[in-house]
């Protein structure tokens, strides 16, 4: 059996032994639904084991190999999806109980679109109910646990992509596909100490994914490095015409000269409000990836448009849920979802006014144009992905998020549709996971992740190896 | 000044509704037993909202769900308040777009 070690590297290492013949895709698929099986109970982080497809798909993309065919970079590596993207042969569950049967005909298009690219499908990871769309008070707002966090399992991985970020960190998966509405993939990106790329809305198809909110869901990559989130991006992605933003290479390369004067070959907005209202350990490790930018990058400190963007999310998403699941508030069935803020929450959000929404989606024509104007001159805008390290599990959210400020980067960037990279800048308070997040402009993914991969070039925050190491004696001590 | 009304008053005004339809209501020595109501024009808006949930769904909803759905709404309208001091002008139109359709041209 392949080390757990080996299990945790980046997807493009992982290629590059299968190609050299160390291992078979088929011993690598088995390595990882072993582990699944051994560690992803303890971490709450499994729904569903597809193992029959897993097999199968391992034995035809070797087969593959052997005759001379690659599918390309992620030929052969395993995956899992968030259990709200369709597959034709296991329950899709939406995390939620009223859904805990429910079954489709056919792969959402991201599947297809990994399983074109040789990806092999390994099962559906946990999520927080209906991605939490309606608002919700705990870790445990799902059928399937509260997912726990691999660094310290009494801490909570994130949400609402629990699953998909901890089986990363975990070495259970090569890489998995999470969603983000607001704040689904950089969150738990960032407490489980991995990347995730949140795309420009409507890059990758939202067809055969659950819809929360129809004009702010977006699907996205979940790795152990941004290089692999990269990889996943490129295959998974909707083609884009020629003459659009978002073909060929990136805008500025480190190190080169740039045509406006200034020295270095990226330029990147600083939030003025960056570092004001967090943990320290977020805020000391913001500061360190500052300087660690400065090296490569031309930094700058800029203020956002002073826009209402948490209200402006808030509204349209509540206004779309209701619509998306009034068969389910209409039933009564949302009393059967685990978290009792989220049944009422549903309540809430059957209220907003048309007009409202209207006006929601008017301010944000206007956002949309002001921070297009704002980034136009520069690569990109970083700040803390979350202002604080995860929170104990067993916690009220409001309680301990309430502690903190929530920068309004995260709300402006995904109202407005913004691709965002996050990844792990060191360790803070309880030796939990921080990140950083880069927002770029629409479309502009190529640039975004060629400066978080040279950040990710200098730095080595996250040895998912020790991770692997430690984690069993610590799941262990979640059964005491 | 509209006087803030309390849950228990909403309270009455639903229940008071649905007796009226319903003819269900308590009687005591072959008198019904109205509770007291609240007039329409001294609901606050959120209260208003809160009538709407009560009276399609309130048979699964206690005093402590409603005052905190009550909460919730109030959170909804300030957040339309926002929208309206950003300053919106007639020219300023919405963040999506409908189009004419033909299937041929699809």
């Amino acid at each position: 059996m392949i080390p757990d070690e080996v299990l945790v590297e980046p997807v493009d290492e992982l290629g590059r032994r299968l190609r050299d013949g160390e291992f078979t895709v088929r011993e690598l698929t088995e390595a990882y639904l072993d582990r699944l099986e051994r560690v992803g109970p303890e971490l709450n982080a499994v729904v569903t084991v597809t193992d029959e497809r897993a097999l199968a798909a391992a034995d035809r993309l070797d087969e593959e190999l052997e005759a001379g065919e690659d599918r390309g970079p992620l030929h052969g590596i395993p995956y899992g999806v968030k259990d709200l993207v369709a597959t034709e042969d296991a329950p899709t569950t939406w995390g939620a109980e009223p859904y805990r049967d429910q079954e489709f005909d056919e792969d959402a298009a991201v599947v297809r679109r990994l399983d074109e690219a040789g990806g092999v499908l390994l099962g559906k990871l946990a999520m927080v109910e209906l991605a939490g769309g309606f608002g919700y008070d705990s870790a445990d707002a799902t059928f399937s646990g509260p997912g726990r966090n691999p660094w310290d399992v009494e801490a909570w991985a994130g949400g609402s992509s629990s699953g998909s970020a901890s089986a990363v960190a975990a070495g259970l998966v090569g890489f998995a596909i999470g969603t983000e509405t607001w704040g689904s993939l950089n969150t738990p990106a960032a407490f489980s100490g991995i990347s995730a790329v949140r795309p420009t809305y409507d890059l990758v198809s939202r067809d055969g994914v659950m819809a929360l909110s129809w004009t702010m869901d977006k699907v996205g990559p979940m790795c152990r490095t941004v290089g692999g989130c990269r990889r996943v991006l490129e295959a998974i992605a909707e083609p884009r015409p020629a003459d659009r933003p978002g073909r060929g290479p990136p805008k500025g390369k480190p190190g080169a000269p740039r045509a406006d004067g200034r020295k270095n070959g990226f330029t990147i907005a600083v939030p003025e409000d960056a570092g004001e209202g967090e943990q320290e350990g977020v805020r000391e490790n913001f500061e360190r990836s500052l300087e660690t930018l400065s090296e490569f990058a031309t930094l700058e400190r800029v203020s956002l448009p002073d826009l209402p963007y948490a209200a402006m999310a808030g509204t349209i998403i509540d206004a779309e849920a209701a619509a998306a699941f009034e068969t389910l508030i209409e039933s009564g069935e949302v009393h059967e979802l685990d978290d009792e803020i989220h049944q009422l929450g549903s309540y809430r959000a059957s209220t907003v006014l048309a007009k409202d929404y209207v006006n929601a989606n008017r301010v944000r024509t206007k956002a949309q144009r002001r921070l297009d104007e704002l980034l136009t001159e520069y690569d990109a805008l970083v700040s803390p992905a979350r202002n604080s390290v995860a929170n104990p599990i067993e916690e009220s959210l409001a309680e301990f998020f309430g502690q903190f400020e929530t920068p309004p980067v995260n709300a402006a960037a995904n109202v407005t549709g913004l691709p965002g990279v996050t990844i792990p800048n060191g360790f803070g308070e309880r030796d939990l996971p921080t990140a950083v997040e880069f927002v770029g402009r629409a479309w502009e993914e190529p640039t975004v992740l060629a400066l978080a991969c040279e950040y990710e070039r200098r730095t080595e925050h996250v040895d998912h190896a020790a991770l692997v190491e430690g984690l069993e004696e610590r799941t262990m001590h979640a059964d005491d | 000044m509209t006087r803030r009304r309390t849950f228990l008053a909403l309270l009455g005004a639903a229940t008071v509704a649905s007796a009226t339809s319903t003819g269900t209501a308590d009687e005591t020595d072959g008198e019904r037993e109205v509770e007291p109501t609240v007039p329409m024009e001294d609901l606050e808006p959120a209260e208003a909202l809160l009538a709407y949930v009560v009276a399609n769904y309130g048979d699964r909803l206690d005093d402590e769900d409603r005052e905190v759905i009550h909460e919730g709404i109030e959170g909804s309208l300030a957040s339309a308040d926002a929208f309206r001091e950003v300053g919106l002008e007639n020219a300023d139109e919405p963040a999506y777009g409908f189009s004419a359709y033909r299937g041929d041209w699809s």
